[in-house]
């Protein structure tokens, strides 16, 4: 806090010429912060509770696709634009899984289709982080060494490749995603709060608090913290870096796999070019919290729910994606790192 | 040094597949009985790959179907090819004008179905007019492209003489253009469902936004108000939720949509549900339960409530209609919103993309059910009046204005 006030003062005064750029900025966030005060205010109480319940739904889903993008990014400073694309694979082998493990909209919220619903994600989870191990071993392996722009290309690349199979698998149209968890909700303050946002909030933290505690517990997560440090001297001290950067792919590719069947779960509907925008802000959340922290990429993808739902909410939606935008290049400017970011050395 | 050379062979050999591939699938030909004097071609431009390709596709097969089930006319045998008007993922006017080049100088084709939007056909009206080759759009609806306003000028750029050099006109369509639609909405919205309030948002595009705009403005002639108006960038909106809670929260009693099963416009009719439910008509009143189950019942009333059929349609979709009803009732109201959209657009059915699996496409269900049974009771006379019901003090608009409102107010509509 106090360090980002200091950078705040430096940009602030420091410069002269920016000076008044500076203030008209600050005096444009804090009127767009009054009248969305006002706003909130007029509208009443519930009405906000209301949208935060969708903000942070919305956030969590954000947020699983972010932690993919944020660990890949911080074990090989790589940014894997084909997780968005892999996020939507695993919407559409869920919607696959589905009859198998016979699931259909005819046992929509019986307490019988947990255990089913349980199998599908295991599975899903399982068969994205073995294409994502795979994607890793043939197309970013042979590029560990090459220039960085390289596996870049070869991501979108990748992506593009991954957006192919899936409009050759089901088309360009909408897939409809059975409707399988309950409709209804509890109301708290006139706010209704539906089973499925509890749902999504939960299945995302439960993921995402498993995950803390494998990377600051497990050894493989020591191993992907010190890889992520330094290549170089985690080699010498006996680490299996190719194991460690696979089973990095792997799990973040289980997030991505989740967060799929998480979205069909919660809006019922999937199309094959999906993952370029829902990776777009994906990516945008990461780079928000700071790239290469997975605590960041929570927060970011949460916080970026939160201002899409205000905004939508509150103020006119064509702007909302400047909003966000505008948002994240101010918190670049003042924290270069992300909110919660720590420095990647430059190599 | 090897394994180099096994991987490039590998990828010709790839690019090999890919080249035939494509080439194997970018005409065919039928096989029709009496084909003595020669081949005619059916050209078609659609956007068939690509984010595009939801509309494009449906749209290519189903003239496809057409061209293939005719065979022959004359002793000719006829024979279909499909042009792609996408680049990047996205329709083109420039590719557009590219392929209507290319089948100008076919002479064997005779004219071409397409394309499906606006801006692709205002490139390619010119270059056919001036080679008097027909073009017959099944989905554009700008009224710029054939009717002479003030503004058109101003906002396409051109106008209908413009775009006609050869003075003879060419360009045919059989969608209603969006002076009709919106209007047509509204009036139906005031006249028959007495509604007054509504929430309208739209996709941002020229013709989601257009139709919105026109809407608004007959709605506010009524003397309806609109409560509540945001325009998405579908491309990245998943969530309609907030809009929908503001939209009740000022006392919505409907949603219009400008929008297009391409831009996402099933997704926030299925997040209604739970936030605007019932649908509030006057000449059905019915209590808003706040979350009503999805109990089968409901949606009947719904169906009946609240989608219009254009006299036209009845006679040609009777039939179909009849044969889906046996199925489960949220499928039966699926066939019977998707059918009341009017038979011309492939790329309409809206309502049959929010819940069906829509793979293939419904055109071609369509016609080979109506095909196969003409419908028993209904006259095929296009005049054939509306249910006592429908029919308001007024009369309708227009003979090609097609629209319907599903369930919760929301328009499924044709394409730019």
């Amino acid at each position: 806090m106090v360090g980002s006030l200091k950078q705040a003062r430096i940009a602030f005064v420091g410069a002269p010429i920016g000076r008044l750029v500076n203030l008209l900025v600050i005096l444009a966030v804090l009127y767009a912060i009054f009248i969305l005060a006002t706003k909130i205010f007029a509208q009443g109480p519930s009405y906000f509770l209301q949208i935060l319940t969708f903000g942070v739904a919305n956030g969590a889903i954000y947020a699983l696709v972010a932690l993919g993008y944020t660990m890949v990014y911080g074990i090989i400073e790589l940014i894997n634009f084909a997780h968005g694309d892999l996020f939507t694979l695993g919407g559409f082998i869920s919607v696959f899984l589905l009859p198998i493990f016979g699931l259909d909209a005819s046992k929509a919220g019986t307490p019988g289709i947990i255990l089913p619903l349980l199998a599908v994600f295991i599975v899903t989870m399982l068969i994205c982080g073995a294409i994502n191990v795979t994607i890793e071993r043939v197309a970013y392996r042979p590029l560990r060494h090459a220039p960085r722009l390289a596996p870049l290309i070869t991501a979108v690349g990748m992506s593009f490749v991954l957006e192919g199979v899936m409009f050759l698998w089901k088309g360009p149209f909408n897939v409809p995603y059975p409707n399988l968890l309950p409709t209804n909700g509890i109301v708290i303050g006139g706010a209704t709060i539906g089973v499925k946002d509890i749902f999504v909030i939960v299945v995302a933290a439960i993921l995402m608090i498993v995950l803390a505690l494998f990377v600051s517990r497990s050894t493989l997560g020591k191993a992907m913290r010190a890889t992520a440090q330094d290549q170089d001297a985690t080699e010498l001290m006996g680490i299996d870096i190719n194991r460690t950067i696979a089973a990095t792919f792997f799990i973040g590719a289980v997030l991505a796999g989740a967060g799929g069947t998480i979205f069909g779960l919660y809006y019922n509907t999937l199309v094959f070019d999906l993952g370029f925008s829902a990776g777009l802000f994906a990516f945008t959340a990461a780079v928000f919290g700071g790239i290469g922290n997975i605590q960041g990429a929570a927060l970011g993808g949460l916080l970026i729910g939160l201002i899409t739902a205000l905004w939508d909410g509150y103020m006119e939606s064509t702007w909302t994606q400047v909003i966000i935008f505008a948002i994240l290049i101010l918190v670049l400017v003042f924290r270069p790192t992300g909110l919660l970011g720590m420095r990647v050395p430059e190599k | 040094m090897q394994r180099r050379w096994y991987t490039a062979g590998a990828i010709i050999a790839g690019f090999a597949m890919l080249a035939t591939a494509c080439t194997g699938g970018a005409g065919s030909t039928a096989g029709g009985g009496g084909t003595t004097k020669g081949e005619i071609i059916i050209a078609s431009d659609q956007p068939t790959s690509g984010g595009d390709a939801s509309d494009g596709l449906p749209a290519q097969n189903g003239i496809q179907f057409a061209v293939e089930s005719a065979g022959s006319i004359k002793g000719f045998k006829l024979t279909f090819k499909g042009w792609d008007d996408t680049v990047n993922g996205t329709h083109d006017p420039q590719k557009g004008a590219q392929n209507i080049q290319e089948m100008i100088s076919d002479a064997k084709i005779l004219g071409m179905i397409g394309p499906n939007n606006s801006n692709v056909a205002r490139a390619m009206i010119p270059i056919a007019n001036r080679a008097s080759f027909t073009m017959i759009s099944a989905a554009n609806t700008n009224e710029c492209l054939t009717q002479t306003f003030a503004y058109c000028e101003a906002d396409t750029g051109t106008t209908p003489a413009k775009l006609r050099p050869n003075g003879v006109n060419n360009y045919f369509r059989v969608a209603a253009a969006d002076t009709f639609q919106g209007p047509a909405a509204a009036d139906f919205v005031v006249d028959t469902l007495k509604l007054t309030k509504v929430a309208v948002w739209s996709d941002n595009e020229t013709f989601g936004k257009g139709v919105a705009d026109k809407f608004t403005a007959e709605i506010t002639k009524k003397g309806g108000t609109v409560v509540l108006r945001q325009d998405f960038d579908t491309k990245t909106t998943n969530d309609w939720k907030p809009f929908l809670t503001d939209a009740k929260n000022k006392g919505a009693q409907a949603v219009y949509a400008g929008a297009t099963s391409g831009t996402k416009i099933c997704i926030p009719r299925a997040q209604m549900k739970g936030i605007l439910d019932a649908p509030r008509s006057a000449s059905r009143t019915r209590p808003t339960t706040p979350r009503t189950s999805t109990a089968p019942s409901p949606r009947r009333t719904r169906t009946r409530t609240l989608t219009p059929r254009r006299p036209s349609t009845r006679s040609r979709s009777a039939s179909p209609r009849r044969k889906t009803s046996a199925r489960t009732p949220s499928r039966r109201w699926t066939a019977r919103t998707s059918l009341s959209t009017r038979s011309a657009g492939p790329s309409t059915l809206t309502a049959a993309t929010c819940r069906a699996a829509s793979r293939s496409a419904p055109r071609l269900r369509r016609q080979r059910a109506s095909r196969a049974r003409p419908a028993p009771t209904r006259s095929t006379r296009t005049e054939t009046p509306p249910r006592p019901r429908w029919r308001s003090s007024k009369p309708r608009a227009h003979p090609l204005t097609g629209y319907s409102l599903s369930s919760s107010g929301s328009a499924a509509s044709r394409h730019t």
